[in-house]
This record gives structure tokens, C-alpha cells and sequence, in this order.
């Protein structure tokens, strides 16, 4: 597949969507993500949901081609879901846990790098970082290192990472985490504005107002309310 | 409140702490006894076989033996103020820390048990180093008894020093320790330049004291010395008490976690805990360059040099290590290798400074979608400046051994080797996390050995740089010999670094 390169933190073109069929998996013998089906199209959200270890970041996880799938197929914007595959990580960005950053650089040169490797020149990844930092509204941490800032910070940095790069799909794992209700509504406004430039965003959440902010379909994994 | 009843309350807190069972007693008494015979026994017959030899009594009766020993001294209290910051000598678990910092107790009471024990092992460690020297000097009868006495007097006053400047060190703020211990090794080069100050200079009194080169026993400096011990003994009460509470808590917290990751083999965790985080420089332009190479040569040479302090230690870690190469190649004997083997850990352990880009680039492999390169790229990109740093630094030393009559030859030799050991660093950074299976016991007659496996596999890359570059240059004499060995080691590890980058995580 052809990959186009739009300017770095948004979205390459509307894509193809993710499509997961009857994927379990299972390790030292025990089910931890019991067979699950999925689909979301361009500019679909989707919300993973339910209670705590029922397999939502490991579904993620699947999709964003980390895990061995024990049965099933994910294919993500027309490709078997392979982190390996260079073509599958230009078309995916994921925040799933905390990403390794480099402890050296302020936060406006992270973002920047992070977009010079995805092929953006020097003054366009200087503009995508201050695009993101405006649009996270971070603007008071431009400078800071990550050592310096509160978790709830390092949250909407680890997102700025995230979006800074160009992707189709976006997959994200509770982005409300750790966030105040004002922040909360800014990551709904963010993903919002993902959605209607056509990328297709699964996420595991629990929350409601983010759901529904979002007017996402869920997807519930578990029994358990 | 009397003494005793405030010694009570802190031996209160104490008694929370868990005791170790019988049986577990029983196994560290095994361990420390197996460690000394597999490990110590051979380390103290080397150091004999090192001290009988001809050369030895050779460098310890040489014209500058008095002047080494002087700087030494100097040196040691650099590296107390130093590691005071760090690691000071008032350490307590992080609850006791925790719980006696807040009390209203004097800190004298409540830290005084391990300063007591700081304070005792580096007075006896000194003493018994100049027992040592002091017996082989008397024993070759190049030292009469009362001046090798004399001088383990003065090295007991000198241990007293050095275990107060490690809690001055504690008690400073890391600026100021820093600023006190540059001050302190500023003054010790002085001295050893220019001899007539050495009267002022209380490290000088140390080499006064060594118990060769004078026609009778030094006894000034051995009374200048009890002196200043005796008064730094006096002010440790006032610098326990002037501890910040925050930062014995921090210190008894990092280190209790750094413990914890070494004890399940995590060291890359572990040291992490030591690296000093950026503070100056937020404003300097990091991302400057168009080109990705120059981009990320720029980013990691700023990015260095917002921790200035680690910084110039690494420099003058791999500065001193070439310079140590090119010197040892004209060492008598049996102190070469050693030397050498030396250089090659602390050039290794500088290096580690200028690898923070290799070490982000392979824990990169974890979140694959954050850049648009692969780990094995990005590694690529990182290894500009290390190896640049490596070589300016090793040339830096290398020059000034050439400038003091080291041959030319042994300064490619220790460029060569500051260069194979940033390959080494690169393997090292993409070793990843320790495999579980390592933790398995291996049962074997002698006992468990899986903490040796465990520790091999710690501490295989500066084993290897040991090994490999150590003996390199304590055995090529010649330089094209020497880059002729090194090429191969560069290629190993490179194999084994791409070995690594590629096989699952």
C-alpha cells in the first residue's frame, strides 16, 4: 500500500478502519482475552469497555500488532496487524502504557524529533510541535524536561507524542487516566477533531462522558458490570 | 531527656524492622563464605603475588611515591564530597529514615550508629592500605619500624578525614559539594606541582608521613594530622544535626529501591536511580540541524550537556583512562595489566555517561509507534556522539601522556579502545531486560550458583571490556598489533547488538 506524507499530526487520509474477528488469546494456559469481534471505519470511534482485567489493553494491544493471537484475525487499514511491519506502524499511533522518553530533552524537542523521524523537515516539526502543545493545551510546560511535570501532565505530553506523528488510526488506552474534569473535556475535543478529519480512533476507557462526548459505539469485553 | 532514654526510642524504631531467621543468617554466613573463596581469596592472592614482586618495592620506594601518596589523599576526599551527595554516610532503611527524620530527636542520636560505622570501615580500610605498604617497605628493610608506624597513624587521622568530608559531602547541597570537592582537587594538583606548599596542604601531610625518603620519622605532620582529625570528629555531631530530613529520606528511598531492582537483576532500573536529571540549559537549541545525522549529534551533545556535572566526569573518567594506558605501557612489571584491566572499567563506566541516546533508543523497541525509525536506526543515529566524545577525550589524556614522554604508539592504541568501548556500550544498551529464567536456582555441589549466573550476566559487558581492551593493550605493545585485535572486538560487537535489536522482545 502507498502511503501519502500530509504534514505531521494529522491524519495521513481517511482510512480503511479496524476489523477484528473472533481474536483470543490465551497464555500458560489461561484465556486472557476471551474471543472478541470488532469494527470501526473511518472517522469511527470505538470504545472498549469494561471492568478491570478483562482483556481491554490486551485487545489493544492485538490490534496494535503487539500480541500473538492464539486464533482470530485483526487487520488494521487493510494490513494484518504487525507492529514488524513499517507500512502498519506509519498507518498506526498508539499510546498503550507509558512510551519511553528521552529524560534530556524539553518537551517541545521531543515532540519535534519525534516528528523529524516521521519525515517532517525542521521548521515543520518546530510547527507540529507547537500545533499539539497549543492544541493540548501544555503551553506553560514548552520548556519543561518530563521529570518536571505532574502525572496528569506527563498524561497529555505521552498524548502530544502520540498525535505529533501522522497516522490513520489512532488507538489509546484510557486517555482520560489521571486527568482533571477540564482536561478530560480537552482530550474529547482533540479526538473529536481526529474523528472528523477521518481517522478512525479505538480506545479503552471507563469513561461514560468521554463516550459520549465522543458519540462513540462501545465495544464491552467481560461480564461484570 | 537523657541519652540512654533517647537511644532507647531509636532502637524502638529499629526493632520494627523484620530480623532476619536463623536460616536465613545461616545462608548469608554461606554465601559471604563461598564469595570469599571463589571470589576474594584469588583477588588477595593476585594483590600478594603483586606486592612480593621486585617491581612493586620499586614504585613504592620510587622518587614520587611520597607525591602519589599526597595526591591520593587529596583524591580521596574529592570523591568522599562527591559521593556524600549521593550516597551519604547517615543512611537508614526509607522507614526508619522516614520516621527518625521527623522525630525530636537530635539527628546526633538518631544517625550517629552508621556514621559510627561509615567513619570506622574507611579509617580501617586506610589503615590497613598503610599496614600493607608499611610492612612490605620493612619487610624489604627500605623502612625503619617507627616511620611505618608513623605513617599508619597518619593514614587512621586521614581515614577520620575522609569519613567526615563523605558526610560534609551528605550535608552540602550537590552545588556546593561540588564547588568544595573541584576546590579541594584544584588545591591537591597545586600541591603536587609546587612542593613548597605542601606544609599548608593537610593531604601533603599524608605524603610527609610515608615512611621512605626522609632519614628519620616525620613527626609534625602525624601531630598536624591528629589534630585536624580530632577536630573533625568534634563537628560531626553539628553536621548531623544540620542534615535536611527531606534529603535523608530521599537518599534512603533511592537507594532502598535501587536495591530492590539489583536484588531481582534488574541493574539498568538500578542505576538508572543514580542518573542525575537535566537542570540547566532548557533554553539551548537541542533540534537545530535539517539533516537527521547532524540533528541527532546536536540533540545528544546538548542533551549531555545539560547534566554538566556527568559530563566532565566522563571526560576526565576516559581522559584519565587513556592517559592510564599510555602510561602503563611503560609501568614496571606486574602493575601493567592491572592498570590497564582498570582504565578499561572506569573508560567503560565514563562512556555510560554520553549512552543515555543508545540506552533511549533501544528501550524504543518498546513503544514502536513513537518514531518513525526503527531501534536499529535510531542507534545508528545516537552513535555519533559518543564516539566523537570518546575520541576528543581520549586524545585529551593521550596528549598529555605523549606531552610527558609516553610513545606516540600507545595513543592510537587508547583512541582505539575508547572507540571499541562504545561499541561495547552499544550491545549493552540493547540488551534488554533480564530473562526469568535466570532466577532459577542451579544447584550444584558447592551450592546455588544462579546468583553467579545472575551476576554474569550484570556484568558481561565490562567483564568483556575488561578482558578484551584490558589485556588488549597491556599485550599489544604496538599500536597496529593493538587495532589489528580491537577491529574484531568492534565487529563482535556489533554482531551481538544486532542480535539483540532483532530477536523478540
Amino acid at each position: 500500500m502507498k502511503v501519502d506524507t500530509p504534514a505531521p499530526g494529522r491524519p495521513l487520509t481517511a482510512s480503511d478502519g479496524v476489523t477484528v474477528e473472533q481474536v483470543r488469546l490465551a497464555r500458560l494456559g489461561e484465556t486472557i482475552l476471551p474471543p472478541t469481534s470488532l469494527r470501526a471505519g473511518p472517522g469511527e470511534a470505538v470504545a472498549i469497555t469494561g471492568p478491570n482485567g478483562a482483556g481491554k489493553t490486551t485487545l489493544l494491544r492485538a490490534i496494535a500488532g503487539i500480541e500473538r493471537l492464539d486464533s482470530g484475525s485483526v487487520v488494521v487499514d487493510g494490513i494484518r496487524a504487525d507492529e514488524r511491519s513499517a507500512e502498519f506502524r506509519r498507518a498506526v499511533a498508539s499510546l498503550i502504557g507509558r512510551p519511553s522518553t528521552a529524560r534530556d530533552l524539553t518537551v517541545h524537542e521531543h515532540l519535534a524529533i519525534v516528528a523529524m523521524t516521521w519525515g517532517a523537515a525542521r521548521d515543520e516539526a518546530a510547527a507540529a510541535a507547537d500545533g499539539v502543545i497549543d492544541e493540548c493545551a501544555i503551553t506553560e510546560l514548552r520548556q519543561r524536561f518530563l521529570h518536571e511535570v505532574s502525572s496528569g501532565q506527563a498524561q497529555l505530553i505521552h498524548l502530544a507524542l502520540t498525535l505529533v506523528r501522522p497516522f490513520r488510526i489512532l488507538l489509546l488506552d484510557e486517555p482520560e487516566q489521571r486527568l482533571d474534569g477540564a482536561r478530560r473535556d480537552r482530550v474529547a475535543e482533540i479526538l473529536a477533531a481526529r474523528l472528523h478529519a477521518g481517522a478512525t480512533v479505538v480506545y479503552a476507557t471507563h469513561s461514560a462522558a468521554l463516550i459520549e462526548a465522543l458519540g462513540s459505539r462501545t465495544a464491552r469485553i467481560g461480564n461484570a458490570a | 531527656m537523657t541519652g540512654s532514654a533517647l537511644r532507647a526510642r531509636v532502637g524502638a524504631v529499629r526493632a520494627v524492622r523484620s530480623r532476619g531467621t536463623a536460616r536465613e543468617s545461616a545462608y548469608i554466613l554461606y554465601a559471604g563464605a563461598l564469595l570469599a573463596a571463589v571470589v576474594f581469596a584469588p583477588i588477595g592472592k593476585a594483590l600478594v603475588g603483586v606486592l612480593a614482586d621486585s617491581s612493586t618495592i620499586v614504585a613504592l620506594t620510587s622518587h614520587g611515591a611520597g607525591v602519589g601518596v599526597e595526591a591520593i589523599a587529596g583524591g580521596l576526599v574529592v570523591v568522599s564530597l562527591l559521593v556524600g551527595t549521593m550516597r551519604g554516610p547517615a543512611l537508614r532503611p526509607p522507614y526508619e529514615t522516614w520516621v527518625l527524620a521527623g522525630a525530636d530527636i537530635p539527628r546526633r542520636v538518631t544517625f550517629r550508629n552508621p556514621v559510627g560505622r561509615a567513619l570506622a570501615a574507611t579509617t580501617l580500610s586506610l589503615v590497613v592500605t598503610a599496614a600493607v605498604i608499611g610492612a612490605r617497605l620493612l619487610s624489604a628493610g627500605r623502612s625503619p619500624l617507627p616511620m611505618a608506624v608513623g605513617f599508619v597513624i597518619a593514614a587512621a587521622c586521614w581515614g577520620i578525614v575522609v569519613g567526615v568530608a563523605w558526610l560534609v559531602g551528605q550535608r552540602l547541597t550537590p552545588q556546593q559539594s561540588r564547588f568544595a570537592a573541584v576546590s579541594v582537587a584544584v588545591a591537591t594538583s597545586v600541591g603536587v606541582a609546587w612542593p613548597v606548599l605542601a606544609p599548608a596542604l593537610p593531604w601533603a601531610w599524608v605524603g610527609a608521613s610515608y615512611p621512605h625518603g626522609h632519614s628519620a620519622v616525620m613527626v609534625w605532620p602525624i601531630f598536624a594530622l591528629l589534630f585536624i582529625a580530632s577536630c573533625a570528629l568534634a563537628t560531626v555531631g553539628r553536621i548531623l544535626d544540620g542534615l535536611s530530613g527531606p534529603r535523608l529520606v530521599a537518599q534512603a528511598e533511592q537507594w532502598a529501591t535501587l536495591g530492590a531492582y539489583s536484588g531481582v537483576g534488574d541493574m539498568r532500573t538500578a542505576l538508572a536511580q543514580l542518573r542525575p536529571h537535566p537542570g540547566v540549559g532548557r533554553s539551548w537549541r537541542a533540534i537545530r540541524a535539517r539533516s537527521l545525522a547532524i540533528t541527532f549529534l546536536v540533540r545528544d551533545a546538548v542533551g549531555a550537556a545539560r547534566t554538566p556535572w556527568r559530563c566532565a566526569m566522563a571526560t576526565l573518567s576516559v581522559a584519565g583512562s587513556a592517559l592510564a594506558w599510555c602510561v602503563a605501557s611503560t609501568a614496571p612489571g606486574q602493575l601493567r595489566l592491572p592498570m590497564d584491566l582498570a582504565a578499561a572499567v572506569v573508560c567503560f563506566s565514563g562512556i555510560g555517561a554520553w549512552s543515555d541516546g543508545l540506552r533511549h533508543a533501544a528501550e524504543s523497541r518498546q513503544s514502536r509507534s513513537l518514531y518513525g525509525l526503527g531501534a536499529g536506526r535510531l542507534i545508528r543515529l545516537h552513535l555519533a556522539f559518543p564516539v566523537l566524545a570518546a575520541v576528543a577525550s581520549a586524545l585529551i589524556g593521550a596528549g598529555v601522556a605523549v606531552a610527558v614522554g609516553a610513545p606516540v604508539g600507545g595513543a592510537l592504541t587508547a583512541v582505539s579502545s575508547a572507540v571499541t568501548i562504545v561499541a561495547v556500550r552499544v550491545a549493552d544498551s540493547a540488551k534488554g531486560t533480564m530473562p526469568l529464567a535466570l532466577l532459577a536456582p542451579i544447584s550444584t555441589p558447592l551450592g546455588d550458583f544462579g546468583g553467579a549466573v545472575i551476576l554474569l550476566w550484570q556484568s558481561d559487558a565490562v567483564l568483556f571490556v575488561a578482558v578484551t581492551i584490558g589485556s588488549t593493550v597491556a599485550v599489544a605493545s604496538d599500536a597496529p598489533l593493538a587495532i589489528a585485535v580491537l577491529a574484531p572486538v568492534i565487529a563482535v560487537a556489533a554482531g551481538v547488538a544486532w542480535w539483540r535489536l532483532r530477536r523478540p522482545r
